[in-house]
């Protein structure tokens, strides 16, 4: 037990997760109360061998149990626990069958947090990161749950009724018996008091280091190649023995506490035996009386230290896993639709439109509509809202103040799956599944044909580079879409996108050249995809949207411009600067 | 104990004990008190003992109770104290001695190794590691220690009621250990076999996060959920499937250790019924019997900990024998007869990179030979994944050449050390690292010496001059860590100004231009073509137009050099450098209709 070590950070302690934790226990409550009687029965039974020898001592000191041979009381003892663990494996499988199923369906509650949470928030966190809760954290927490019904509630349980039995006996005994432990317990609570602002320190240095290491790992390459000085290595050496002087100083202060909490509490006997002999002496108890609970203390107080050990063992580590599960239950959620009704047309008109992101506006005051088949350009410094705006568009978010419609509904009254069968979304990030390529195709349509796939990834300049994978179409692909470069990755999804052939398109145009050897398969792939939709895509070369229908200038949130390239390029304004800034870099 | 484990155990031995320096002698010192404390600790089960059989007795009995129980407090308390100051001392010790070690394999280690290691581990074993192997030397280690004493010492003292009794219990414990580690390798079997089972359910579990995007966007959400649901039913099928053999085989462990000492009751009970032993060398051994239970439970819940810090200790042992700098070997072999001696020359220089557990993996470059005059800019281009920057690492000594030699200015490369090779080369790194300090600061790590005229003119050079000339303060300027309050082109010119103005003859550039505009990448390449002749450039570069006027281009196609020449040459040839120039210069027109 790291009693020398300062207990860690306090988290939130997770009340919705605990509560939705309760709620998943509760829907078992067989299964649950059989854990709870089992775990207490075999904690009961872990004094079978004080019990025996309890027995054997009566038996030759006292005589009693005339007829029965000592050798029969042993093994009566020995039986007795066996049935004790037996008791515990059963224990142990109800806990367990309840933990995990109380795991997936806490899983299942995750998954539908998620999907209804507004995009940015989802996308503020990385997607490893919540990989890792509901994979990892999640299991620790059924590890927690299936442990604390035998060790927690078995192990007091069975530790206070025993407790309860020397008081029935003699209560001055009892408190002879457990006097040491209830110092030691004193002294653990001491261990850290007046050391606050050293642990703090301890704390602090640790993430110094940390983050001083982290600094280095990433620079490692310029501290090396130019020779920076040994004050580098200085600076690092001088935390390190700061660090080590803070935590000797802390742990021996604290030792003191420490060496009392672990002499106190596994010295109930040294405190039990002369004042039990008093007792016995002054005719205030019986010499069976005192050897019982003499006996059965017998590692009571280590029983109570290992109790103690396993409980911040297993539970300690559980406060960040709760938090972090605890952040994914309380992910904001968009509303259903209450009236739902189905978009007419391609229309898409932002009226009044505000959405802030971190107390920090992005858009304000936003009104514009775009008529179906209609194609227009924003573009804008970055910074500008520009990516924001777009997504306001398949609801990916909601908006703070205003309204976005698309065919005259507006979008949170429109079912999901029919705002996702109106627009497709093709931007930079690409999701490939590891599934085939066939499906990660289909995903577009899963009604569409092999041929009808064929055709998509044939519009999609794709073809040729999946005829040359190992099984062509039926290549399944590794995590995330490794193995193909950027090009290829995104020709799929323009592959995707064409077989899915909705009305609306929104697009990034810097998808073309994040990829410079395929731009030219890509740029063809995206004229493919644009083709009789209405398309709104965001900007960056100015050049390729001299022939677009319309082009919004977005400055800090606002349309500051619109028009066609025409007028734009000529009349004074923001456009105008970022098109003469442009041409003057292509021509040098 | 599996071949394994003793290997684990040596090195965790020698990571503790090598350096006689950080006071091996105290950690004895230390244990040998813990013996004393141990006996001590034991001496309540004696205590009882003695109770029982005085208990018919009279009075006096009491004092000498109390006087038994009054010493083996203050001993035990005042040993166990002393023997905690000496574990403080050592181990933390070891772990400031470790965390420095780790810094000095960062600052000389071979950089090549560092990075296939892993930033995010290392900061890991920085932070967890470390901490891990400081624990178990100042506390977890020394409890072990004296656990397993506890109970040596508890079985010896029961020598003194019957030894055949002693020997029993030897016997039980013992069998029960041998049935103990059997258990427990197959438990351990099961559960590596159950990860791997669950990794690619996990997956899918996975994915359906990474994907929600996706999903969302093509409306199968449902269908989405539906598989989500099904990952995890099958996850909780198998990890219950598992769990029905593998509880039993944990609870093994724990009854095993609780019946032992009960079956050697049993003995003890026979031996009496036949008039072996007497009714108090019975009960005597009973009591200590019931004690040893003790120590043995605490036994178990430390060997799982344990397995915590044996790992840590093998993840540092391994880095720090993975990241040993490369040889040096004493000969340099100048060849004299070569009246101007080369900048850099490759010969046959074949290179693999080695994957995650040594192996090789993709040939990265093959049969490489060229040869490149001192003074001059060269260019590397060539498709992605060609060997481009592999072949600046070769000359910065990240990795040595499976075959083949490298030499600069006529000796060969692995005649020095990193450090030598650090004097000569300055370096323009793809990913680009700026201190949080100001301007001036960044650029002097370079030259410490450099005056204010001399930063201006690397800056000039690098067209870093307007955005500097911007700031508040200007050379002044703080940027913030890694630069971030820089664009990535501006950070990217301020890395260039900062290799030039080192004085290092061989200048290495990679990727420099990737994030600036085409006028500024064309300024600084000409700069860099113009600069005093005894620098040698090399740029590996996408960007074709920036380095045409090259003195000599090095054209590589998946790891081999497909064409040498200047760009006219080059061009003429139809070769791959005439394709990649062609689709470069497609690609700048294009317009949506």
């Amino acid at each position: 037990m790291n009693d020398a070590d300062p207990p860690p950070e306090t988290d939130l302690m997770g009340g919705n997760t605990i509560s939705h934790l309760i709620s998943l226990i509760a829907e078992r409550p067989v299964l649950a109360a059989s854990g709870v009687i089992l775990s207490v029965l075999s904690a009961l039974f872990a004094f079978a061998p004080h019990a025996t020898v309890f027995a054997l001592y009566t038996h030759v000191a006292a005589g009693s149990l005339p007829n029965i041979s000592t050798v029969t009381i042993a093994v009566v003892g020995f039986i007795a626990l066996t049935f004790r663990w037996v008791l515990i494996w059963a224990a142990m499988m109800a806990s367990h069958v309840l933990a995990y199923s109380a795991q997936r369906k806490l899983r299942q509650r995750i998954a539908d947090r998620m999907l209804r949470a507004p995009m940015h928030e989802l996308l503020q966190r990385s997607s490893g990161d919540i990989r890792a809760t509901v994979v990892d954290d999640v299991e620790a927490l059924e590890d927690g749950l299936a442990h604390l019904l035998p060790d927690v509630i078995g192990n007091s349980i069975g530790l206070l009724t025993i407790f309860g039995i020397f008081v029935y006996l003699d209560w001055r005994l009892a408190l002879a018996a457990i006097f040491s432990v209830i110092i030691g317990f004193v002294f653990m609570s001491l261990l850290t008091r007046g050391q606050s602002s050293a642990i703090s320190e301890y704390f602090a240095l640790r993430a110094k280091i940390q983050a001083v290491t982290t600094e280095y790992v990433k620079a490692l390459p310029v501290l090396r190649v130019f020779n920076y000085d040994s004050s580098a290595t200085q600076r690092i050496n001088h935390l390190i023995d700061h660090f080590k002087t803070v935590t000797k100083t802390f742990s021996i202060r604290s030792s003191i506490s420490h060496t009392a909490f672990l002499v106190f509490i596994t010295s109930n006997i040294l405190v039990l035996a002369p004042i039990g002999y008093l007792l016995v002496n002054r005719g205030a108890v019986t010499v069976s009386e005192f050897a019982f609970v003499l006996i059965f203390s017998v590692g009571f107080g280590d029983a109570c230290l290992t109790f103690l050990i396993g409980l911040v063992q297993r539970f300690g580590s559980l406060g960040g896993v709760m938090s972090r599960i605890e952040e994914l239950l309380t992910l904001p959620q968009m509303p259903e639709p209450t009236q739902p009704q189905k978009p007419l047309g391609t229309e898409i008109t932002f009226n009044d439109v505000s959405f802030k992101y971190n107390e920090q506006p992005v858009l304000t005051g936003l009104s514009f509509s775009i008529s179906p088949g209609e194609r227009v350009a924003l573009v804008g410094p970055s910074g500008s809202g520009k990516s924001t705006l777009v997504r306001l568009i398949p609801r990916f978010m909601d908006v703070d103040t205003g309204s976005v419609t698309v065919g005259g509904v507006d979008v949170r009254q429109i079912k999901d799956a029919d705002l996702g069968s109106t627009i497709s979304f093709v931007f930079q990030e690409v999701f490939l599944f590891s599934e085939t390529v066939r499906h990660n195709i289909a995903l577009g349509n899963p009604k569409a044909t092999d041929k009808d796939i064929e055709e998509a990834a044939r519009r999609a300049q794709a073809h040729d580079f999946i005829i040359d994978l190992p099984h062509g179409y039926d290549t399944r692909l590794k995590e995330g879409g490794e193995g193909l470069s950027l090009g290829q990755k995104q020709r799929l999804s323009i592959a995707r996108a064409i077989l899915k052939d909705a009305p609306i398109l929104i697009l990034d145009e810097a998808t073309a050249y994040a990829d410079p050897e395929n731009e030219a398969r890509v740029r063809a792939a995206l004229t493919e995809l644009t083709k009789g939709k209405t398309v709104f895509m965001i900007a960056h070369r100015l050049r390729s949207i001299t022939d677009v229908d319309r082009i919004f200038v977005l400055e800090n949130g606002k349309i500051v411009q619109q028009g066609h390239h025409k007028d734009l390029s000529v009349n004074a304004g923001l456009y105008r600067t970022l098109w003469h800034s442009q041409q003057s870099e292509e021509a040098a | 104990m599996t071949t394994k484990q003793s290997s684990s155990f040596d090195i965790v031995f020698k990571m503790m004990f090598r350096d006689k320096a950080t006071g091996a002698g105290k950690y004895l010192f230390g244990i040998c008190l813990r013996i004393i404390e141990t006996c001590a600790a034991a001496m309540p089960a004696l205590i009882v003992v003695l109770t029982l059989s005085f208990l018919q007795q009279t009075q006096s009995a009491l004092a000498i109770v109390a006087i038994i129980c009054v010493t083996t407090f203050a001993v035990r308390s005042t040993v166990l104290m002393w023997s905690s100051i000496q574990f403080f001392d050592f181990g933390f010790d070891l772990g400031a001695h470790t965390r420095k070690s780790i810094v000095e394999s960062l600052f000389i280690g071979s950089l090549g190794k560092i990075d296939a290691f892993g930033p995010s581990k290392i900061v890991s074993l920085m932070s967890d590691a470390a901490y891990e192997v400081e624990t178990f030397a100042s506390e977890r280690s020394a409890d072990f220690v004296a656990t397993v004493l506890g109970v040596v010492v508890i079985i010896g003292a029961t020598f003194f009621f019957d030894w055949r009794l002693a020997l029993t219990l030897i016997g039980v414990l013992g069998f029960a250990g041998l049935f103990l580690s059997k258990t427990q390798t197959m438990a351990k079997r099961l559960w590596v076999e159950r990860q791997v089972k669950t990794g690619s359910v996990s997956i899918a579990l996975g994915e359906f996060i990474g994907g929600m995007s996706v999903l969302r966007m093509f409306g199968t959400v449902g269908e989405a959920k539906q598989v989500f649901e099904e990952s995890v039913a099958a996850l909780h099928e198998m990890w219950l499937r598992y769990e029905k053999t593998l509880t039993p085989l944990a609870i093994c462990a724990g009854a095993l250790m609780d019946l032992a000492p009960v079956a050697a009751v049993i003995l003890a009970a026979i031996l009496y019924e036949s008039d072996l032993i007497s009714a108090d060398a019975m009960i005597g051994f009973s009591v200590f019997a019931l004690a040893v239970g003790v120590p043995l439970k605490r036994i178990l819940i430390y060997f799982t900990t344990l397995d915590l810090a044996v790992s840590s200790f093998s993840r540092l042992h391994s880095f720090f024998e993975g990241t040993r700098p490369p040889s040096v070997t004493s000969e340099t072999i100048k060849d004299a007869s070569i009246p101007a001696l080369p900048a850099i020359e490759f010969r046959d220089v074949s290179f693999t990179y080695p994957d995650t557990e040594g192996n090789n993996s993709q040939v990265v470059l093959q049969d490489v030979s060229f040869s490149l005059p001192q003074g001059g800019l060269t260019a590397i281009v060539g498709p992605s994944g060609s060997g481009k920057s592999t072949v600046l690492k070769l000359i910065m000594r990240h990795w040595d050449p499976k075959t083949g030699e490298i030499f600069v200015e006529g000796d060969n490369v692995k005649s020095f050390s990193i450090e030598d090779i650090a004097t000569r080369v300055s370096s323009v790194p793809q990913e680009v690292y700026l201190f949080r300090d100001s301007v001036r600061a960044n650029l002097q790590i370079a030259n410490p010496t450099a005056t204010d005229a001399e930063l201006w003119h690397a800056l000039d050079c690098a067209q870093a001059t307007p955005f500097i000339n911007d700031m508040p303060g200007e050379l002044d300027a703080e940027i913030g860590e890694g630069g971030l309050s820089l664009s990535g082109g501006e950070r990217q010119r301020l890395s260039i100004a900062r290799a030039m103005l080192k004085e290092a003859p061989l200048l290495l550039l990679d990727e420099p231009t990737a994030s600036i505009d085409g006028a500024s990448a064309r300024r600084i390449m000409a700069a860099l073509g113009s600069e005093k002749s005894d620098k040698t450039v090399i740029v590996v570069s996408h960007a074709l137009f920036s380095i045409k006027h090259a003195d000599q281009i090095l054209v590589l196609n998946n790891g081999r050099l497909e064409e040498t020449g200047t760009h006219e040459t080059l061009l003429r040839a139809k070769g791959l450098y005439h394709r990649l120039w062609t689709t470069e210069e497609n690609a700048k027109s294009w317009s949506v209709g």
